[in-house]
């Protein structure tokens, strides 16, 4: 093909509106048909788009956080989703409850740690000592003040889900630690650098019912599509290979 | 498990082309693509969009290195491209074509010319770009382009954002507990449907032959 005039070639790209079909948003999700189409073996390809894991793990990983240590505006599990919690859920001891004095009362959850518990945890955080290069300096991360994480790489982010997390929340009660660490196991061995075909059958069964024990503790408001995407993980990583040469860390570096 | 030669789309493709599998030196590729904000200041927003390719007929340790990546080509900003994404991606698609033809190479380790073929495995991409690289859009309640139409999601009624609660039920064995648990979960309500089924390359194909190109 003669790239010298591709000026010619190559339509403009002009502003139009994507085409909305009949049925978006409701019976499917179309929006056009993707370029790749065009190449004659993609159709026969088994993966044809990565979820990028390292993506899928951060946003878990912020949402467990964010909402086990109730940090303000960040947590899902804010009057809105308690609201909600009525309409869908059975979970007398959850739901809002008006005083008499006219406030609105909102009940401590089982699954958010208490005031000490969450210093504790942000003073062990900020004392970890890590081998060098392994993680960010995770001092730097820790307002103990505002009792905030900020300023958090990714990797810092896979590094806290994959090491930290069950050790972090261990003053947690039982029934909510458990499926948070095996989530947390969850990703670390998904993360492997050997993966046994036979593993990741036995993980595609068993994050389905991690998934149904988180939903068993957390509000519905707290499941985004982002909790969802770990159940077809596993069948990506036995179908595509190792989690290490299909997502996003050497690209963002 | 250690390399992704190992995995179910490689041996699959092998046995869909055998005339490609045999000739050790064809090039499999990884196509990566996110943006980024060239300037640092946040108070003027442009994100430029490169796209990376990667080749994996590497030994595990070389895969995935910065020696390995080829930038092919930059979409320039200052906005997200959205689904004109294709647009820009033409050049490249056009050239993948010419490459899975085969084109005239010289092996430096043999010192002679051979026909070297190259496919695009699969792509690379966070959520958002996955939307505008497969053409079904990953937001709102059909958000899952595994479960696509089958999954349950649905909008809160005061939080006004998509809730995947209680969707997670299906998946279990028929005979499992949690199925029947009519208190822990959505209230008052079995779960009885079948996990859903994913779409084959054919009928996925059948679905998305009726739309438009978005050039």
């Amino acid at each position: 093909m003669n790239y010298g005039n591709k000026f010619v070639f190559f339509s403009k790209v002009t502003e139009v509106n994507p085409c909305v079909c009949d049925g978006h948003g409701e019976s499917h999700n179309w929006t056009k048909q993707s370029i790749f189409w065009e190449l004659p073996y993609w159709k026969t390809n088994l993966v044809r788009h990565n979820l990028d894991v390292m993506h899928v793990e951060k946003n878990v990983f912020d949402n467990v956080f964010n909402t086990v240590m109730d940090i303000k505006d960040k947590t899902k599990d804010n009057v809105k989703a308690r609201m909600d919690l009525k309409e869908y859920c059975k979970r007398r001891d959850l739901e809002l409850q008006v005083q008499p004095s006219g406030k609105i009362l909102k009940p401590t959850a089982k699954f958010v740690l208490s005031s000490e518990q969450k210093n504790i945890v942000y003073k062990w955080i900020s004392e970890l000592q890590m081998p060098d290069g392994y993680a960010s300096n995770l001092h730097r991360c820790v307002n103990l003040d505002q009792r905030k994480l900020f300023g958090m790489k990714s990797h810092d982010c896979h590094v806290l889900m994959e090491m930290l997390l069950p050790i972090a929340f261990r003053a947690l009660p039982y029934q909510v630690w458990n499926p948070i660490a095996e989530l947390s196991k969850f990703f670390k061995d998904l993360c492997s650098t050997i993966l046994r075909v036979d593993n990741l059958l036995l993980m595609e069964k068993n994050i389905i019912i991690t998934t149904c024990k988180l939903e068993r503790i957390f509000p519905p408001g707290f499941f985004n599509s982002m909790e969802h995407f770990p159940i077809h993980l596993p069948y990506e990583a036995r179908v595509g290979g190792h989690a290490q040469y299909r997502w996003m860390y050497p690209f963002e570096r | 498990m250690c390399h992704p030669s190992d995995g179910e789309a490689w041996k699959h493709f092998d046995k869909m082309y055998p005339e490609f599998a045999v000739e050790p030196r064809n090039v499999r590729l990884a196509l990566c693509s996110d943006g980024f904000s060239p300037f640092n200041n946040s108070t003027t927003p442009y994100s430029c969009w490169p796209v990376i390719v990667t080749p994996y007929n590497l030994p595990p340790e070389l895969c995935m290195t910065t020696s390995f990546m080829f930038l092919t080509l930059i979409i320039p900003g200052p906005h997200n491209p959205k689904g004109k994404i294709d647009v820009y991606l033409q050049p490249l698609i056009d050239e993948l074509k010419q490459l899975w033809n085969g084109v005239l190479t010289y092996d430096i380790s043999r010192k002679q010319n051979f026909i070297m073929k190259a496919t695009l495995m699969w792509t690379i991409n966070d959520f958002p770009v996955y939307g505008m690289l497969l053409g079904w859009s990953t937001s709102g309640r059909l958000a899952c382009p595994y479960c696509m139409n089958q999954s349950k999601p649905f909008r809160l009624k005061m939080g006004g954002k998509v809730s995947w609660f209680d969707v997670h039920r299906q998946f279990l064995p028929m005979d499992h507990s949690f199925r029947r648990n009519k208190d822990a979960f959505y209230k008052n309500q079995n779960e009885n449907s079948q996990p859903p089924h994913f779409l084959t390359r054919n009928e996925l194909w059948e679905q998305i032959c009726f739309f438009f190109k978005s050039n």
